[in-house]
């Protein structure tokens, strides 16, 4: 009986929860719509998620393109298929690791980042004394944080994929002497425009929810300095998983407009 | 002190100014419950134009509850909160803003946007409420109130490199650099010294000279009481136990006013 109502409450909870989420982004973009935009602040923020998070994602891409590269050549060498393994490599940094990777890296830092700095605003009163300023905190805090980020992503995502592909080149054609031409030549014919735009929606979609979740644990930070780091784990927790499942649901989804090796 | 000309709240609210000594604020059975426990229940009072009016009563006993509700920070249970002729108790955050703009609130502790530093958190009302954009009227707006709470000479610190006095300074500055018609003050001299609470009583008392605000002050403090108070309202237990004016407060023979007067406690605060 008491599984029973542990789970009903946290049910309950988990659907309170993406109620506050859904609210909380339908008042962003009402007020992305009708309010003023800082464009001030918005580039203070595209600097600080995006400037910033370029060497992680950099690395981030660099390294899982290199050894990705490595692990597909291991397999296909013995299918004398070595050359295949460039677009193997840049359609999967293309579609799946490039935005999921860059997904997690920026749900680390970034939802982080924000979670702790709306969380620490809200315990020291500074979003109550916002709205006594007659200043709402959704169209002030919020809103140059979605645009920053929906800004941001994209750039981030094309970046790791283009690591990716660089280290995954290095690696093959440098370390594990696959032939350069035909290494490309087969790159260039199976990877399509289509892969980087998938790629990219999925950018969008993801940091949508990172900073989404990230401002909603914030807001709802309680209970002083221990709130604020329960909330922030919580945002990265949260937001990494949302990535991961909504990845699932994306690539179902967007395959059916752009279906993999749709004219190869 | 030039009085800053600001551009009128757009609102569909029709407020009536009430003259000097009519009921600015008038608060009708206000309830509230938080966390399961009864803070407020059935709080009746009028705040006066032009008057300060302390609110006393013991630490947690809800004070400054109540005072976030005249601003519309919380919303009461049950109850109203009628400021101008208009029930603010129920309205949405948008349609508040015109009320914010003429409520000033001075935080316990300051609530200073710890990102900015004093000039841009004292000119921040300035730039992103009345979108004010020219550097020289900003410029001029700031230096006079800071002037006004002595902190002039401090514009480039950081909240967090001063003193627990300043940062109460700088918010009364922020507070008053679009000058409001009430401003509330949640315990401004708690946490301070002798010497730095006595300057804040007597900024409170120079605001209300020179720019007529309406003031509403929660403290456990009877020096600053004293000083500043032109009528006096104890809370306990989520009432309004006593109300009246500063002598009656320290002459009554009420039990639990002359124990507050007096700091006796009883059994029951054991």
């Amino acid at each position: 009986m008491h599984f029973f109502n542990w789970l009903g409450s946290r049910s309950i909870q988990s659907f309170l929860w993406l109620g506050d989420l859904l609210l909380l982004c339908a008042e962003t973009y009402r007020n992305l719509l009708f309010s003023r935009i800082r464009f001030r602040l918005v580039i203070a923020q595209i600097v600080e998620m995006g400037w910033r998070s370029q060497p992680v994602i950099a690395f981030t891409g660099a390294f899982t393109g290199a050894v990705f590269t490595a692990q597909t050549f291991f397999q296909f060498t013995a299918l004398n298929m070595d050359t295949a393994v460039g677009p193997v490599v840049s359609v999967a940094m293309c579609r799946e690791l490039g935005p999921v990777l860059t997904g997690l890296m920026v749900a680390g830092r970034v939802g982080a980042a924000i979670t702790a700095e709306l969380g620490t605003m809200r315990v020291t009163q500074q979003i109550d004394a916002l709205r006594a300023l007659a200043i709402n905190p959704i169209e002030y805090l919020v809103v140059p944080r979605t645009l920053a980020i929906l800004a941001a992503m994209p750039i981030l995502v094309a970046e790791a994929i283009l690591f990716g592909i660089l280290a995954g080149w290095f690696t093959a054609v440098k370390i594990l002497e696959v032939n350069s031409a035909y290494y490309f030549a087969n790159m260039l014919r199976f990877t399509e425009a289509q892969d980087v735009i998938m790629g990219l929606i999925k950018a969008i979609v993801f940091g949508q929810l990172i900073v989404a979740i990230g401002c909603r644990e914030g807001l709802a930070a309680q209970g002083g300095a221990v709130g604020v780091g329960r909330a922030t784990t919580e945002a990265v927790v949260l937001a990494s998983l949302a990535v991961l499942a909504t990845n699932f649901f994306l690539t179902m989804a967007l395959n059916i407009f752009f279906p993999a090796g749709g004219t190869g | 002190m030039t009085i800053l000309k600001l551009n009128p709240p757009k609102t569909n609210l029709h407020f009536s100014p009430p003259p000097p000594g009519q009921p600015l604020i008038s608060v009708r059975n206000l309830e509230q419950t938080l966390s399961h426990h009864t803070i407020l229940q059935g709080i009746n009072l009028d705040i006066l134009r032009g008057e300060t009016l302390v609110l006393l009563g013991k630490s947690g006993c809800g004070k400054s509850v109540f005072l976030r509700h005249l601003i519309g920070l919380l919303k009461p249970k049950k109850g109203n909160i009628i400021f101008e002729g208009v029930d603010i108790s129920n309205l949405s955050e948008t349609q508040l803003a015109p009320v914010r703009k003429r409520i000033g609130i001075v935080f316990q502790d300051g609530a200073l946007f710890d990102s900015l530093n004093v000039f841009d958190n004292v000119a921040f009302p300035l730039r992103e409420r009345e979108a004010i954009n020219c550097p020289f009227k900003i410029q001029e707006r700031v230096a006079e109130v800071l002037e006004l709470v002595n902190m002039t000479g401090h514009e480039k610190k950081l909240p967090a490199s001063l003193s627990g006095g300043m940062r109460k300074r700088v918010a009364l500055a922020r507070a008053i650099a679009c000058p409001p018609d009430v401003l509330l003050y949640d315990e401004p001299t708690a946490g301070l010294d002798p010497i730095i609470s006595d300057s804040i009583n007597r900024l409170i008392r120079r605001l209300q000279e020179r720019l007529g605000i309406t003031s509403v002050v929660v403290t456990h403090d009877l020096a600053s009481t004293r000083f500043i108070a032109d009528r006096v309202a104890l809370l306990h237990e989520g009432r309004i136990h006593f109300l009246g004016s500063v002598e009656d407060l320290f002459s009554s023979n009420d039990p639990i006013v002359y124990n507050f007067v007096n700091a006796k406690s009883t059994e029951t605060d054991l």
